[in-house]
Order: C-alpha cells, then structure tokens, then sequence
C-alpha cells in the first residue's frame, strides 16, 4: 500500500505522532504553535481524535474489564517429571559409569 | 425544537441569553470536544476539566462569535487554547510543586458519559457501531490500529513487527483513523 498523502499543510505529518505523544518535544511545540492559526488543520486534527477516541472508548468499555485468562497445562512438564523410557534404562544399563572404561578398554 | 436548530441558529439564541440553546449547543458538541482535548492531553481527567473550561470560556465569549467561521471551529479553537494553558499549568506545576486550585467554583460538570438508560443504550449502540467500523478496515490499517491501542505498541515497536518503514506506520494509522472518521460519521452515533 502505497504511502497516503497527508493533509496539503506541511504539518499533516505529524498530526498522527502528536495524538500519541510520539513527536519530539520542538516539533510538538512547533505543531501546537501551528494549530492556533491553521483552523483546517485543527479540524482535522479534532476530526482524527473523535475518531481515535472511540476506538479507546470502546477498547476501555468492552476489553478493559475482562480478566486475563490463566492457563493450566494437563501435564507436569520438565525432564524430571518425564518417566523413563525401555530406551533410557537400556542406556543407562549400557552406559553407566562403569560401562565407560569397559568399552574403551 | 432545539435539536432540530442548526449551530449557528442555537449561537444566535444563546447570545440573546436563551441559556436551553446553549445547552443544546453543549450536548451536541462535548464528547467531540473532549476527544480532541483526549488527543491533545493524553489524559481523561485533564481532557474533562479542559472540555468544561472550554464550554465555559465559549460561553463567556459567544457574543464574539461573529459567524466567520462555524460553530465547531470556533469550539475547537478555544478547546486548543484551553489544551495549550493546561499544558503550561502542569509544566509549572511539576516546577513548583504548587497545586493550581483556581476557578473551582466556576466549574459546571460535563462529562461525555452519564449514566441514565437512554444514555446506557446509546452507549451500546455506539460500541457496536465502532465495532463493525473497525472490523470493516481492510486488514493492513486494522492492525495498526489495534497494535496502537490495544496493544499500545509505540510507532518503532510497529514498524519493527510489521517489517514496515516508520512513516508507512504513521501514514497507515492516519488513513485508519480517517476511514473509520467517515464510517462513524455516515451513521449518527446519538439518539435524538
């Protein structure tokens, strides 16, 4: 998707940042200078925040609230919880400590 | 009846003191008000006392309103100025430790939400109403959208998930928030 075209003022831009407080601290004092004399750009931007501001309003009614789902898992899990396999006790059989110097040898 | 009275025609009454109309003019513009004070602030509780200094100071100032411009321009400029003295309150205010208890007297509560039933049901309206705006987003702007204010990812966070340079991001939540501007808008979000 191609990048849209802001608002003709040069200020567009920072519309979005500056309603997330993500702009830095010149610039959103340059925007906010900007807003007292471009009525178009305040609309806009007033426009984009009642948009914004209910997409916050209904994430705060409807999802806020709800708790957060806890998880159980059906089985302990860990290496030391996993009972041994015909697999494991033939290796351990074979390769204990004592096994070890015997191959070798 | 005043609900069928355009702003400007509800101005003209209020400046001959019909304070209904000016009531009027309150109701159809605070939640719209404190949205933009939202978006200026950041914060519910100071995007409130902010609408509220807004409605007062137009009030004291609406036999000024000479019909230049509309009704909410004029409502979101003094809404700016009022964002903006906040602002300097609170960067005073964390200077000097002092609190700023001024005009308490002067406040009349607005609030976006009162709770009567008729007001319950136009919430739930509502909340379905931004519900299918959002769902009907095509996908690329509707996770933006959620990234920012669900998961309150910072506009880097985003870029760096999606793989997406910083001003497709921005540009991406901008188109969003416009699209869901006209579908919100297309339907008539209070009960008249």
């Amino acid at each position: 998707m191609n990048d849209v075209t802001f608002t003709e003022c040069e200020f567009g831009a920072d519309m979005v940042p500056y309603m997330y407080a993500e702009l830095p601290a010149k610039k959103s004092a340059a925007f906010e200078a900007h807003l007292l004399l471009c009525s178009a750009c305040t609309d806009e931007f007033a426009s984009l925040s009642n948009a914004r501001y209910e997409v916050y309003d209904w994430k705060k009614l409807e999802f806020d609230g709800l708790a957060t789902p806890t998880f159980e898992a059906p089985f302990e899990s860990g290496p030391e919880h996993i009972a041994p396999t015909w697999v494991d006790k033939m290796r351990e059989a074979f390769w204990g400590s004592w096994a070890v110097p015997g191959i070798a040898f | 009846m005043l609900t069928d009275l355009t702003d400007e025609k509800l101005v003209e009454l209020a400046v001959s003191r019909n304070s209904e109309a000016f009531g009027e003019i309150v109701k159809r513009w605070e939640r719209k008000i404190f949205a933009l004070c939202f978006g200026m602030l950041g914060r519910e509780d100071d995007a409130r006392d902010a609408a509220q200094e807004t409605f007062i100071a137009a009030y004291r100032s609406i036999a000024n309103f000479r019909g230049e411009a509309k009704v909410s321009s004029w409502l979101h400029r003094i809404a700016v100025n009022q964002c903006l003295t906040t602002k300097r309150r609170a960067k005073t205010r964390s200077e000097d430790f002092l609190g700023d208890e001024a005009g308490e007297e002067d406040r009349v509560f607005v609030a976006p939400a009162h709770r009567s039933p008729a007001n319950t049901m136009e919430a739930a309206e509502r909340l379905t109403l931004v519900r299918q705006a959002v769902s009907s987003l095509p996908v690329d702007l509707r996770q933006v959208i959620v990234m920012k204010e669900f998961e309150e990812m910072t506009f880097q966070e985003i870029s760096e998930t999606l793989e997406l340079p910083l001003s497709t991001v921005k540009s991406r939540l901008y188109t969003a928030l416009r699209q869901l501007r006209m579908k919100l808008e297309r339907v008539p979000l209070e009960i008249s």
